[in-house]
């Protein structure tokens, strides 16, 4: 029943945007259909980044100086083979984990000399975050979800509850503003997890693996969505992803392998 | 006597605790060998995580502790009681007094009785020994210091029969004998030494006859048996020298018996010497004589009817009657007959029959034959002794278990919740294993290994502790009720060790193995795939096998042998459930019952509750009411359940609705006070003791907490509301309350901890505030008085005493005479004589006292004041004492004395005068018509403990007129014009009195003292409830580790779009300390409902109490258990804060 409600309500909006086609297979877009001018302004740099895990016995180099650039409104896929680095990178580039040595600029400030509390106010306005699990918080309604970032970023609850059911809105989903996530489907909750990320209009939305636990409708909504906010609003997206498909829809495909980019 | 635990005898209690242990034990021994891989499965986590399994071990000892506590304290007062009892009367096991024919006085006979008691003793083997004796209080003083002491007692001793009778040492050891003391010469004891500052060699002045006699202290004897007992000051006289100063030549008081054997086995003879004693002291003639008159027509039955009525409230007084009453019956005039007859309560008891039937000639006939039924009285001291120390250590641990049964429970609570939170930790790991092959009762043992250990562990420690606490509790105590030389000493027995660690385990084990159960019931791919923490249903049976099942299950036994032949669901499982079938059969049909009627066991419920009220209407028990009428509230929750799931879809609609009228109901009617409109039939009706109060307390706590939970979304609702306004905060506390609020079950548990233990926190705070009236209204409890000071009978002051004071320093001197006195009602039930008390008091007594009236009849006046004036009006009015009503103590001794029927506490102030007949005590006179025109608060009259039976207070010369012969005064009130001197003058009193052996204590000394030490019992009491707060704080502690493990991966997000790591921390404390909060507010919510109640009753009989909330106190229960959550959660909650987001993301 829930699942039918949405389909129905999301493809009533993609009647609404002429631009995208409802028959698109997966195959005709998995070659780079979305190209589109990017500025030049770097928004992400890092330079001989490197991160070695450190075990009893084992250390694992999951980062060997690295260096890349990112720019304003791009849209970049980092892809390879499992265990390659692809997420520690998506992790130490988004200020989430640490480095060993190198540096990463976001926006021209140096992560490394931010302290805690700087980089979590950093996080709460400049960036939005999209995880394969979709990582809802389960006891909290759809809307509350959404609005969270808000919160912490000291927006007043009533401009945070507009903000957020707009954003809702955007992904199809203000109908189901106040049930809770377990009530709903993965594509939609994806979705939510979308409106989450991008609620606070980030600079930049860092997706880990966004569409690995979707089926190939919900992925192709779902990278739809992601590239027509890209486009409207000229945010950066990182995009962790082993999809050709996925891949196939960004600017720019970062490879890596063994901790390197190739 | 044998000991009692919780109203069980110890040693059926302790053999019955240990074969159920070993009963259990074997069944795990063997249910272990042949499957080890589940106890090692089960306990392999024990040593891994030893914090958890410490933490664990701490929360489960809680009832092992409180266990042990109150058996400790029991036990440490019935031997140090025991102590006191052996040490004062050492080899004396018996001891015979006059017939007790004397108004007051030392009652004296002839020393011929004592020949023919020897001649009668010596055809007994079980006694070894009979010595006669004097023994009276005189006033005695150090002639050198002018130290004095107005009661000492005095005894006389035959050295014939004391040197035969107990060794007597001085304090250096050495043996001495009373036949060495000259004349003029005198032993005293180290008591008295010390008192007095008395050594060999020095001079004693004696009062005697107000005389002072002048003795030489031959030598100071070492305190206890003849000596006199440590606690009492004594001066042991040679008995001749003794009767001449008396000028009682030829008489003695006592006769001491002593039983052969040593301690215990002395003691054990003593009920069968008594016996033999009492029957030969008893006139055979007169007692056939008796018998023949009381087995005539339906005199028996009535008796009988007598006995019955008394049932509830003296069970020793019933049992007697009934005997006698068979004995009547079947012509049966034997040995017990005789000596119970010579029981003065039951004569009256007797006489009350006869009269109720109509057979005064009877009833006159017997009161002629009283006074020669009996010649010598036989007290059984020393097993009184003991049997009163039994009496005080059971109502001790009684006490302590009651209110340690609040804290039992929520330890209890805390077992469960511990379990339910190791069975989710496990979800992925019990699913594997049932997945691969493991059956559910595999687990359910499993589980049951794992708690098993914990529980021995916990018993064992828990055990310990307690022993520890006791008896720390127990010096407390003593410090606290200042008994001066008793001498606590700690004593834990082999039996109370038994109880309390197997009552421990077995409390646990029961929690432990129910939430095994709980925790076993699983459904794999949910665990396996870590879905959901939550249990499924498994689908429904059909209709006609549950009936076939419940038709099985009403032959149970049957199925069980049957199973066994057929070898269906394992032989020694079905062997063992054969076994318990008095609780597996019931229990069986009741769960076929409840799943055949399914969704619809509010019927059920309904029906059970129905029966159960009219049990109570057979029983005339409230308790059955109350557990009926809380039944069918349950029941129409149910039902409302039941219809809203038809009305309504979301689930989360009909559990709000559902709970709402479940929990509300039940809390609406097990709160309705019994004096209600509604329960005005079952006024009279018996009330349950003191057991129902935790029990009340749990279902209310129950309730309560499930209306909240049931409401959370109410809650949120209203949370969110007033957070809304401070947007950064919004963000924690959202996550903060959202969180616990979606866990209900678990967060309910905990909250349900926190109610409970301040909701007994609460209703101390509570009572404590209305104790103080004694402090704001001194008045109210001593009359106006500051002194009141006793003297003994035997020493009356000659002529006016106030001719004796300088009457400058005092406003009012008034004195009193009483007797005993034997009254009944002549108008309402209570017409068979009971025993009580008459005070005559001066004029100036009436005209200046402050006691207030709790009942009168306007007639004789328009208040308190014109009332008593009325006194005046008519020799024959009189104003009796508060106990006169009866008022359900649960924890008194039964009061045998007058009761009226026709006064309820609660009844109105203004009642009608009533008479009564009144005779002097043990006499055949023909009695006196008296009318009560009103009844004294119970406020008054003697200060709180052992205020006495009933009183009947009425002007001068009442006393004298109905005693036939002319009563001096015993007990004088000063009111001083100083009255901050009470104190010393007091003192000064005894001394100025000291011939007449004057006892003059300041009353609101006494009032401060009392207050302080019921202040001081409160704060135990409440400290010992509050050990239950540490359950409640580590169920917070563990309920954190718990959550930060669970909620890695949401920190982890949380963390990623940007909370700072104090935010992380603020929302897990604000968690613990909201779900504390609601725990508080319901526990106070609860507690002062409850305290209100307790204050109703109370007020009834206590005009002028006012109830208020101790908002400090309350404030500071608040603050504390917050405070003290906040601390439990801060180390989970730091390490939550700590979290690395990019770590706790990788677990995916």
């Amino acid at each position: 029943m829930a699942t039918k409600k949405t389909t129905k309500k999301s493809s009533i909006k993609r009647k609404a945007e002429p631009k995208k086609t409802k028959t698109t297979s997966k195959k005709v877009v998995t070659k780079k259909t979305v190209k589109k001018s990017v500025s030049k302004k770097l928004v992400i740099s890092s330079k001989n980044v490197s991160k070695v895990y450190k075990g009893t016995n084992i250390e694992v180099t999951a980062l060997d100086k690295v260096n890349i650039n990112i720019y304003e409104g791009e849209m970049v896929a980092i892809m390879g083979p499992s265990g390659c680095g692809k997420t520690t990178l998506l992790n130490c580039l988004s200020g989430l984990d640490s480095i060993d040595s190198g540096t990463i600029k976001l926006q021209d400030m140096e992560l490394e000399k931010l302290s805690d509390d700087k980089l979590s106010e950093f996080r709460a306005k400049n960036m939005g975050f999209v995880f394969q699990s979709f990582n809802l918080l389960p006891v909290l309604t759809t809307v509350e979800n959404v609005e969270l970032p808000l919160l912490v970023s000291g927006i007043s609850a009533k401009e945070a509850r507009k903000l957020s059911e707009a954003k809702l809105d955007d992904v199809g989903l203000l109908e189901w503003a106040t049930h809770l996530p377990g009530e709903l489907s993965g594509g939609q909750r994806q979705r939510v997890t979308l409106a989450r990320a991008l609620v606070n209009e980030p600079a930049i939305v860092w997706a880990d693996e966004p569409t690995g636990n979707l089926d190939s409708t919900n992925e192709l909504e779902i990278m739809d969505l992601l590239t027509d906010l890209n486009k409207r609003n000229n945010q950066t997206f990182v995009i962790v992803t082993h999809s050709e498909y996925v891949g196939g829809r960004t600017n720019r495909i970062i490879n890596m392998k063994d901790g390197k980019v190739v | 006597m044998e000991e009692k635990v919780f109203g069980l005898p110890a040693g059926i209690l302790a053999n019955s605790m240990i074969i159920i242990l070993i009963v259990v034990s074997i069944i795990l021994l063997f249910g272990g060998l042949r499957r080890f891989i589940l106890v090692k499965m089960g306990t392999r986590n024990i040593p891994r995580r030893k914090g958890q399994s410490s933490l664990i071990v701490m929360g489960l000892m809680l009832s092992s502790i409180i266990v042990a506590v109150s058996l400790g304290i029991g036990d440490t007062v019935r031997y140090s009681v025991r102590s006191v009892v052996f040490d004062s009367q050492g080899n004396i096991d018996e001891t015979i007094d006059g017939p007790g024919k004397q108004l007051f006085g030392v009652e004296y006979f002839d020393y011929s009785e004592f020949e023919n008691v020897e001649k009668l003793a010596s055809t007994n083997a079980n006694i070894d020994g009979i010595m006669p004796y004097i023994e009276i209080d005189l006033p005695a003083e150090n002639d050198i210091s002018g130290i004095a002491e107005s009661r000492v007692q005095v005894r006389g001793y035959n050295p014939k029969y004391t040197d035969t009778f107990d060794e007597i040492k001085n304090i250096n050891n050495e043996l001495t004998t009373i036949d060495t003391l000259s004349n003029g010469q005198v032993y005293i004891n180290s008591a008295l030494s010390e008192k007095l500052n008395l050594k060999k060699g020095d001079t004693i002045g004696v009062y005697i006859n107000l005389e002072k006699k002048e003795l030489e202290v031959k030598d100071v004897l070492k305190s206890g048996s003849i000596a006199g007992a440590n606690i009492t000051p004594t001066i042991s006289f040679k008995l001749s020298a003794l009767q001449r100063l008396l000028d009682k030549e030829n008489m003695i008081t006592n006769i001491a018996v002593s039983n052969s054997g040593d301690q215990d086995e002395s003691l054990e003879l003593s009920d069968d010497v008594t016996q033999f004693l009492r029957l030969n002291l008893t006139n055979k003639q007169v007692a056939n004589k008796f018998f023949e008159i009381l087995s005539s027509n339906e005199i028996p039955t009535l008796i009988n009817e007598e006995a019955k009525s008394i049932e509830q409230t003296d069970s020793e007084t019933y049992e007697e009657l009934s005997r006698i009453a068979s004995d009547l019956e079947n012509n049966n005039f034997n040995e017990e007959f005789i000596t119970s007859v010579g029981d003065y309560q039951l004569q009256l008891i007797i006489l009350g029959a006869l009269d109720k039937a109509g057979k005064q000639a009877e009833a006159a006939q017997l009161l002629m034959m009283f006074g020669d039924l009996t010649t010598l009285r036989v007290d059984d001291s020393k097993n009184n002794g003991v049997k009163l120390a039994e009496t005080v250590a059971s109502g001790v641990t009684t006490i302590f278990s009651i209110f340690g049964s609040f804290s039992i429970m929520v330890g209890m609570l805390l077992i469960f919740l511990v379990f339910v939170l190791l069975a989710a930790a496990r979800s992925t790991e019990l699913g594997m294993a049932r997945a691969v092959g493991l059956k559910r009762r595999d687990l359910i043992q499993l589980f049951t290994y794992e708690g098993t250990v914990y529980s021995f562990l916990a018993a064992i420690v828990g055990t310990l502790i307690g022993i520890g606490l006791s008896f720390g509790l127990v010096y407390v105590l003593q410090d606290l009720i200042d008994a001066g030389t008793f001498e606590i000493k700690p004593y834990f027995s082999v039996t109370s060790i038994i109880i309390s660690f197997s009552a421990g385990l077995i409390l646990t084990f029961i929690t432990v193995f129910a939430s095994a159960y709980r925790a076993s019931n699983l459904n794999i791919v949910v665990s396996i795939r870590g879905l959901k923490e939550e249990f499924v249903k498994k689908a429904s049976l059909s209709t006609r096998l549950k009936i076939k099942r419940l038709l099985w299950d009403l032959i149970f036994p049957i199925k069980q042998i049957l199973r066994i032949i057929i070898g269906k669901g394992g032989r020694l499982r079905n062997l063992l459930v054969l076994l318990i079938f008095p609780i597996s059969w019931p229990i069986s049909i009741f769960m076929s019952l409840f799943k055949l009627f399914g969704r619809h066991s509010y019927v059920l419920l309904g029906i059970f509750s129905l029966f159960l009220i009219f049990l109570a209407f057979q029983t005339e028990g409230t308790a059955f009411l109350s557990f009926g009428a809380t039944g069918i509230a349950l029941s129409i929750g149910l039902l409302i359940r039941f219809l809203s799931t038809i009305i309504f879809s979301d689930q989360e609609d009909i559990s709000q609705i559902a709970g709402t009228f479940e929990g509300g109901l039940v809390l609406l009617v097990a709160n309705i006070p019994l004096d209600f409109a509604l329960y005005d039939f079952a006024s009279e009706w018996s009330q349950p003791g003191p057991w129902f109060w935790p029990l009340g307390g749990g279902i209310n706590t129950a309730a309560a907490v499930w209306l909240v939970m049931s409401n959370n979304r109410l809650l949120i609702y209203l949370l969110n509301l007033i957070l809304s306004r401070f947007s950064g905060l919004k963000a924690v506390t959202k996550t903060a309350i959202s969180y616990p609020m979606a866990s209900k079950f678990r967060t309910g548990l905990t909250v349900a901890m926190f109610s409970l233990i301040i909701y007994t926190l609460m209703i101390f705070s509570v009572l404590n505030g209305i104790n103080d009236i004694s402090t704001d209204q001194p008045d109210r409890v001593t009359g106006g008085y500051d002194i009141k000071g006793t003297i003994s009978s035997d020493n009356s002051i000659q002529g006016d005493i106030r001719d004796s004071l300088n009457m400058q320093d005092f406003v009012v001197v008034a004195g009193s005479s009483s007797i005993d006195i034997d009254a009944k009602e002549l108008d309402g039930e209570n017409t068979t004589f009971k025993g009580s008390k008459l005070i005559s008091v001066e004029d100036s007594f009436i005209s200046t006292n402050k006691w207030q009236l709790s009942y009168y009849d306007p007639k004789y006046g328009s208040n308190d004041r014109e009332v008593w004036e009325s006194l005046n009006s008519n020799p024959n009015l009189v104003l009796a004492s508060g106990s006169i009503v009866e008022s359900g103590d649960p924890f008194g001794p039964p009061d045998r004395s007058f009761k009226t029927s026709l006064i309820k506490p609660g009844d109105l102030k203004e009642i009608d005068a009533f008479d009564i007949q009144v005779k002097k005590s043990r006499s055949a006179d023909e009695g006196t018509i008296l009318t009560v025109i009103g009844v004294i608060e119970n406020l008054a009259g003697g200060t709180g403990f052992g205020s006495g039976g009933a009183t009947f207070y009425s002007t001068d010369n009442l006393v004298s007129e109905i005693a036939g012969e002319e009563i001096p005064n015993n007990t004088y009130y000063f009111s001083l014009v100083n009255k901050e001197n009470a104190s010393d003058y007091s003192q000064r009193l005894e001394k100025i009195f000291l011939a007449n052996g004057m006892n003059a204590e300041s009353l609101l000394d006494n009032i401060n003292e009392e207050r302080e030490t019921s202040n001081a019992f409160n704060k135990l009491f409440q400290g010992f409830s509050g050990l239950g707060l540490v359950v409640g704080i580590a169920a917070i502690g563990v309920l954190s580790v718990r959550a930060v493990v669970e909620r890695r991966q949401s920190v982890g997000v949380l963390r990623a779009i940007g909370f700072r790591s104090s935010m992380i921390r603020a929302q897990f404390l604000i968690e613990s300390s909201f779900i504390t909060l609601i725990g508080i507010v319901i526990g106070i919510f609860l507690g002062i409902m409850q305290s209100y109640f307790i204050f109703r009753e109370i007020s009834k009989e206590l005009e002028g109490a006012s109830f208020s909330v101790p908002i400090g106190e309350v404030g500071f229960l608040i603050v504390i258990t917050v405070v003290a959550s906040i601390l439990a959660s801060v180390i989970p909650a730091n390490e939550a804060s700590k979290i690395y987001p990019a770590e706790a993301l990788r677990y995916e």
